[in-house]
């Protein structure tokens, strides 16, 4: 088939356009320029697309397209001039025109707001006619579009709505006015914002219509984005009375004087104009109009709205007004990063009640403070001597309540800061920084927060559910965090935990373990390390007691009498120093213990140097209880039992009345000869057995609260107490205290010889890795170190130094710049 | 009753008779040729032996088992007629050896031509309408019409059998592809920017169709420009511009004429061209090989109102003749594009070009063997140039100095620089551009190793010129075959630069070549190409020869590129298997497996 | 006229009167026929209805086989060309131009 077709010749379709020459181009323009019209009138429906197309079609074959596209532009060149312009010159009343000169004219606001609105709805009526109008000519003419369009010729759509711009828009008001409909459409719509800004409710979707037109239009053919006649011409000048407006806004809220207003009404207007942006004006213009906003409204006010007198930051913060604060903190952050105007009093206020927290922590024990350093001093006032457990309790009762008033303040702050700051990171720090500040102005935050946790551990936490331990636990360690000197607290903890354990005195032994993993999870596993040992030791123990009773019981004789030991061996370096060294700083002979006892501690030191040979066992008699039961006799002939626990002491004491015949006493040197108990722990068991008013198994002569190496002591059968089992406690040695001033000292001296072996040990790890290293890296390495644990003085450092190349670890290897090597 | 036997398998098949016949006679090893042979020797035989003759030819019929044998085989007279017919129509027309060419591969002409042949005088010897005939397949009696459909054997059919044939064939209506030609034709396509899926338009189908009938066509009619402008493309690239094609392109209320291939045309045929169309303003005429002095004579002695000039390959046209052409003509240019001049056209004719063509927007000189540097100097003096294109020969020494001097006195009003094979053009000329020049949209710098790295990402930093829409800036690579991975500082259009210049015109950029600048790491294409960017104007993007390119990247250009319309991909080697989107041609993958909208198909090498 | 615009079929009329009936979709290949139908700001696209005057039936045939042609064939890949008669060719080529398809 196809050889069959390929015979005939393929001749072109008839068209009968060019070739017939009855229609010309004349003729057909005329058909088409009528259509056109009907469009422009909006009597379209009955136009049929196809014969509008064909016509266009055939005077493009004709080859006149650029003919038919110059006309088209004519035809509606010359309807937007004759018929829309005058209908939009026409609704543009006098006092619009006038308006334009007085940019403030409240008074004829109601008359000109309604004369611009009728204005601009006959201008968007008009400019939605012609966008439609021309929709649909650009839709018939699309084949001489095809062929014309082109660099210099745009296609006929963008042709006719620059047609719109030119002879609408900038054509003038008047005949021979340099004023423009466009000057009076901007104008106009300017003055609505201004009634909108005004608290007025204004026709927002006829701007936002006339709006669009602006964003339709643009300067040049090619229609880029940014010559939009909106971006060209609108926009500029509404930014430009956005900036004026808010300059005089802000002067007009400052004047008000009320910081909370101020930011409120800020705040408000920020939510307005981003309103009006979206809903108005254009989403491009929002990030415009509010940084100018933010530069004329927030910028230039915020310092002097966060420190106004009376209503500023400070009365927000002390009257907790969230409200307020957020704002003002929303504002802050719009205009600064740092927030700097914000953070710098609120870090200031915390600072300043922080002081105050510290000064009342110091008020109370300063006044009886003259007391006790007497008392100190000797047993001159004894009749003093119960109130001098007072101030050291109240002292303890401030520390802890520092540490409870710290951390409410901290509760009060946390919670602006999550209610009010957008828990903001910035602010975290620098509120963190603050409470660290005036943490570490009081000198002995250390030994407070430890004494806090002692507290709860032993009393506090007593009928509270595990999360709330864990929330009090949790507030302690966010304290330790502040601290900077972390060693100080270890020191304290330490001291305080050995009492709580080897007096068992914690309520739970769960939360001390929580505690401890806190800590761990704080300020890290070195920190924790000896702590914990302490606690492996008295799990040790345990054993080693359980171990040691089957022990007896499997080889020991029936007839023996048993006495129950619980024993604990503690690892001499890991647990506080005072303990352990108290003793051998004096060098004095251990205690005499009274037989049955002595039996007992070499069969003890037998069965553990059995097992574990090669060791050294210390006896802590002061570290000790022991129960007793005694008998006394009643005047009446009648024996009264009771169980008495005491300290060990009290106990070898005690124990010495046992071969002393009823009636008879002992004298205080004579006790001292028997036990050779220290004169200081000798006095304070006395006093616990004799003089403390509940507990006076012995009788003292003379009765006074100071004990003299003359006093004589007698068992006291007239011993009452409602109990059977009765426990005696050493006087001022059970709880842990507030040190005074000496054992403070004494605590430094010790921190500061643990300091210096520390800071050594880390100034020889470094150097031993690096070999060489110049002076102010080994300072930076040092520091860095140690931070975690405290901030050592530089001096102390340097003094370290100094010390280690005296001892040949160290030498100088440069001077310029100094420089030391490692001594291997 | 023979015939009928054997024709049967082919004869319920009438769209791939033709083939399937050929292939038929092929697979039992007989040719055309052969049994024309045989056909002459017989018949030299029976003018012998004529008692013979009846016999001897009903043994051929049997033997040769051609359609030649259907009508009545036992006249030699009438044989020898239609043999003659055959013969006149092979000699005469040259169209039934056309026809095979254009209707496909065929395993032998000559088979063809004779079949061909063989069916035109069939046909010819037809019924006319009106007339009566017998049905071919039922043999019944009918008349004639002009509707009257073919049988299978070039015999007409009655209404009925028209009908069931019909419904017969109501087969696929075109053949498949043969799997063998699909690479190749599918590679073609893509290279014309074809996407393998979907139909054409019909505007292309057509158009194909009448380039394929081109010497039946007498006249294009009403054709409007546009159409005349993509038939001049597809015939000249079919290589079927003729003096006689050339007839249908020449209208005289056209303004311009476009034919890209002029190689077979001689002087008369441009003669032709300016006679009958003499308001021509638009002249753009390739392989002009045959256009000698005489054309540019007729031109100045109109007076023509050419404002556009684009002839590639004039050689034989004189420098003297040039520089005339420029006088009398030069003002009235706009444009002038010329390609390829080894003989003529030397730095004073181009100077004298400079002088006299004091209007050129665009100007693109390639490939003039008889100019150099020197004639850069006049460029200077083109005050109205929006677009300039140069490219020297190979050996040619291009100064950066004088291409400075273009840029400080021109640049500020280009909209188009293109410099091709500058070769040691350095960083100062970027730094030219970016100074001067603020309202370029098309930037095409290839074939240089001297730009640095720095030079172009500063380039393209903080530049006042708005985004780019065209950008060519293949082979700017480093060449030291000895060192693959290129110098420390990188050479040519490396990582930084790329980002830069995606950052600078990513916006707008709607055609990209970084073909062969080797020296762009993974992690700058990955920077590029990052989630959340977005190119949204990018239709074309070559990234040959980009080793690190690979299936993931591409994914990332896609996801990058909603616009993009072809990718071309040779040499890159990493890329195996890719999802393509709808609509998109994946140029110069080998062996990948491509899938499209979840339809799969390997490409075998 | 509302429900006509949904009319999922159209009608394509030739200058000499032919009428082809064909799905809405498919003839919306084409831009020109598309704008026609698209709004009923024109007559058109109220009746469902286009006069096609420039092109005769035979043509406006070829027009409407390749209109389901292409619809049917726009999933598939490597579509061969749909077969067009060379001597509509030229006239098909007009009609393809008018229409832009």
């Amino acid at each position: 088939m196809a050889a069959m077709r390929a015979r005939h010749k393929i001749r072109a379709p008839r068209r009968g356009v060019s070739h017939a020459n009855t229609e010309d181009f004349d003729s057909i323009w005329t058909v088409l320029a009528s259509s056109l019209t009907e469009i422009n009138t909006k009597n379209a429906s009955t136009l049929a697309f196809e014969e509008i197309y064909r016509h266009a079609y055939k005077i493009v074959l004709m080859m006149r397209a650029p003919d038919l596209y110059e006309q088209v532009k004519q035809l509606e060149q010359d309807w937007l001039k004759t018929n829309v312009r005058t209908l939009i010159i026409d609704s543009i009343s006098s006092s619009l025109v006038r308006a334009k000169k007085s940019t403030d004219a409240q008074d004829q606001s109601s008359e000109r707001r309604e004369a611009g609105e009728k204005f601009l709805t006959v201008l968007k009526d008009a400019w939605e006619d012609h966008q439609l109008g021309m929709g649909m000519v650009t839709d018939v003419l699309m084949y001489m579009d095809r062929m014309v369009a082109s660099r210099t010729h745009p296609p006929i759509y963008v042709a006719c709505m620059a047609l719109f711009r030119d002879h609408i828009l900038r054509a003038p008001v008047r005949a021979g006015s340099a004023l423009t409909v466009m000057d009076v459409l901007e104008s106009t719509i300017l003055f609505m914002i201004q009634l909108e800004r005004s608290g007025h409710i204004i026709e927002r979707p006829l701007i936002r219509h006339c709006i669009q037109m602006l964003e339709g239009l643009y300067e040049t053919a090619t229609e880029e984005e940014s010559s939009k006649l909106y971006l060209t011409e609108f926009e500029p000048a509404f930014l430009r009375t956005s900036k004026k407006f808010y300059q005089a806004e802000g002067q007009r809220l400052l004047e008000m004087g009320d910081a909370a207003t101020f930011c409120r009404l800020a705040t408000q207007r920020i939510a307005e104009e981003e309103e009006r942006c979206r809903y108005m004006l254009s989403i491009t213009t929002e990030p415009k109009v509010l940084e100018l906003l933010d530069e004329q409204l927030i910028r230039s006010n915020i310092e002097e709205v966060v420190n106004l007198e009376g209503t500023g930051v400070r009365r927000m913060l002390d009257h907790d007004q969230l409200e307020g604060l957020r704002n003002v903190y929303m504002l802050n952050k719009r205009v600064d990063q740092k927030k700097q105007a914000l953070t710098k009093l609120v870090n200031t206020r915390i600072v300043e009640m922080g002081k105050e927290i510290n000064a009342s922590s110091v008020l109370l024990p300063q006044a009886p403070a003259p007391s006790a350093e007497k008392d100190s001093k000797g047993e001159k006032k004894p009749e003093k001597g119960k109130d001098k457990e007072k101030p050291q309790n109240q002292q303890t009762v401030s520390a802890i309540g520092w540490v409870d008033d710290i951390l409410s303040l901290k509760r009060k702050f946390d919670d602006i800061w999550e209610k009010a700051f957008a828990s903001d990171q910035g602010m975290q720090a620098s509120i963190g920084a603050s409470f660290a500040n005036f943490i570490n102005m009081n000198s002995r935050n250390s030994e407070y927060l430890s004494l806090f946790f002692d507290e709860n551990l032993k009393k506090g936490i007593k009928g509270k559910t595990e999360s709330e331990v864990d929330v009090l636990l949790d507030n302690g360690i966010t304290l330790l965090r502040y601290i900077k000197d972390k060693d100080l607290f270890e020191t304290y903890y330490k001291k305080h935990l050995s009492r709580r354990l080897l007096m068992k005195r914690s309520v739970s032994m769960d939360a001390e373990r929580q505690m401890i993993s806190k800590m761990k999870l704080e300020v890290g596993n070195q920190f924790t390390q000896r702590i914990e040992s302490m606690f492996k030791d008295m799990t040790i123990s345990e054993d080693l007691t359980t171990n040691y009773k089957e022990d007896i019981a499997r080889s020991g004789d029936p007839d023996q009498k048993p006495v129950d030991l619980e024993i604990n061996v503690l690892t001499s370096t890991m647990w506080p120093m005072e303990i352990m060294a108290s003793k051998e700083g004096t060098a004095q002979l251990p205690c005499i213990f009274p037989r049955e006892i002595d039996t007992l501690k070499q069969s003890f030191e037998r069965f553990y140097l059995d097992k574990h040979s090669g060791r050294k066992l210390s006896w802590q008699a002061s570290m000790g209880t022991g129960d007793l039961r005694a008998t006394f006799v009643r005047p009446n002939g009648k024996a009264q039992r009771y169980e008495l626990n005491v300290s060990t002491y009290a106990m070898v004491i005690l124990l010495l009345f046992n071969d002393v015949p009823d009636g008879e006493g002992l004298t205080y040197d004579e006790i001292k000869t028997r036990t050779r108990i220290q004169d200081h722990d000798l006095i304070r068991n006395l006093q616990s057995l004799a003089v403390a008013p509940k507990t006076r198994v012995l009788k003292k002569d003379p009765m006074s609260k100071d004990v003299k190496p003359t006093d004589r002591f007698l068992f006291n059968h007239e011993f009452h107490s409602p109990f059977v089992k009765v426990r005696i406690g050493v006087v001022s040695g059970g709880a842990n205290k507030v040190e005074n001033q000496d054992q403070r000292k004494v605590t430094e001296k010790k921190m500061n010889d643990e300091r210096n072996g520390t800071i050594e040990a880390a100034i020889v790890r470094i150097m031993k890795q690096r070999k060489t290293l110049t002076h102010s890296q080994l300072m930076t390495e040092t520091l860095s170190q140690l931070s975690a644990r405290f901030v050592p003085d530089v001096n102390m450092i340097k003094r370290r130094i100094e010390s280690l190349i005296d001892r040949e670890y160290l030498e100088r290897v440069s001077e310029e710049p100094p420089t030391y090597g490692y001594v291997a | 009753m023979f015939w009928f036997h054997l024709n049967s398998p082919s004869g319920t098949n009438r769209n791939s008779r033709r083939s399937a016949l050929t292939d038929y006679l092929a697979s039992n090893n007989i040719s055309a040729q052969q049994i024309r042979d045989d056909w002459d020797r017989r018949q030299a035989e029976a003018q012998r032996q004529p008692d013979q003759a009846q016999q001897e030819s009903s043994n051929a019929a049997e033997e040769s088992r051609s359609p030649s044998v259907l009508e009545s085989p036992e006249d030699p007279i009438k044989k020898r007629k239609r043999e003659q017919a055959i013969a006149r129509i092979k000699n005469s027309k040259e169209f039934a050896k056309r026809k095979a060419r254009l209707t496909g591969d065929c395993d032998d002409d000559d088979n063809d031509d004779d079949f061909l042949a063989l069916q035109i005088h069939e046909a010819k010897n037809r019924p006319k309408p009106g007339q009566l005939a017998n049905c071919e397949i039922c043999d019944k009696r009918f008349t004639v019409t002009p509707y009257s459909k073919a049988g299978s054997n070039g015999g007409l059919l009655c209404v009925d059998c028209s009908k069931k044939q019909k419904a017969d064939e109501k087969k696929p209506p075109a053949k498949k592809r043969a799997p063998g030609i699909g690479r190749r034709q599918n590679q073609a396509n893509l290279l014309d920017g074809l996407t393998p899926h979907g139909t054409q338009t019909l505007l292309e189908t057509c158009i194909k169709k009448v380039a394929d009938y081109i010497h039946d066509i007498e006249d294009f009619g009403d054709l409007p420009p546009s159409l005349l402008l993509r038939l001049g493309q597809i015939l000249s690239r079919r290589r079927a511009v003729t003096s006689r094609t050339l007839d249908l392109f020449l209208r005289p209320q056209y303004t311009s004429i476009d034919l890209f291939d002029c190689a077979k045309l001689d002087t008369d045929d441009y003669h032709r061209i300016l006679a009958s169309m003499p308001r021509l303003t638009r002249v753009n005429l390739r392989f002009t090989t045959p256009m000698k002095d005489q054309i540019f004579h007729y031109m100045i002695e109109r007076d023509m109102q050419i404002k556009d000039l684009h002839l590639d390959g004039p050689n034989l046209v004189t420098d003297a003749c040039w520089r005339q052409l420029f006088m009398k003509l030069g003002h009235r240019f706009l444009s002038l594009k010329l390609w390829n001049l080894d003989d003529a056209f030397d730095n004073e004719t181009a100077r004298l070009m400079c002088l006299h063509c004091p209007n050129l927007r665009r100007l693109k000189l390639k490939f003039l063997h008889k100019v150099d540097n020197e004639m850069l100097e006049g460029i200077s003096t083109l005050k109205s140039l929006q677009h300039l294109s140069l490219r020297f020969l190979h050996e040619t020494e291009t100064k950066t100095e004088l291409l400075l001097e273009i840029m400080g006195s021109i640049g500020h009003q280009l909209e188009t620089i293109s410099l091709e094979e500058f070769e040691s053009a350095d960083d100062r000329l970027l730094q030219h551009i970016h100074e001067h020049c603020c309202h370029l949209t098309k930037l095409r710098l290839t074939l240089n190793s001297t730009f640095t790295d720095k030079g172009l990402a500063a380039f393209f930093t903080d530049w006042s010129n708005p985004a780019l829409t065209y950008v060519d800036l293949n082979s700017l690579r480093d060449v030291d075959m000895t060192n693959p991975t290129g110098p420390e500082e990188p050479i040519g259009l490396a990582s930084d630069s790329f980002i830069a210049l995606m950052e600078h015109s990513g916006s707008k950029i709607q055609h990209l070549n970084i073909a062969s600048c080797r020296h762009v790491s993974y992690k700058a294409f990955e920077q590029v190409f990052a989630e959340g960017k977005i190119y949204p104007n990018l239709k074309y993007l070559d990234i040959s020869f980009s080793t690190v390119m690979d299936d993931y990247l591409t994914q990332c250009i896609f996801r990058c590129c909603p616009a993009l319309q072809r990718l071309v991909v040779f040499a890159c080697f990493k890329i195996r298997d890719v999802h393509i989107p709808r609509g998109l041609a994946l140029i110069g993958t080998v062996g990948a497996s491509i899938k499209i909208d979840g339809i799969t198909q390997t490409e075998t090498i | 006229m509302a429900q006509s615009t949904e009319s999922e079929f159209v009608t394509l009329v030739s200058n000499d009167g032919f009428e082809f009936i064909i799905p809405r979709s498919a003839a919306c290949v084409s831009s020109t026929i598309r704008l026609r139908l698209a709004s009923s700001k024109y007559k058109e696209g109220s009746t469902g209805r286009c006069n096609l005057d420039e092109l005769r039936g035979a043509v406006l045939e070829k027009v409407c086989e390749y209109f389901c042609y292409n619809e049917k064939h726009k999933d598939q890949v490597n579509v061969p060309d749909m077969d067009i008669p060379p001597e509509l060719c030229l006239e098909l080529l007009m009609a393809a131009d008018y229409l832009d398809t």
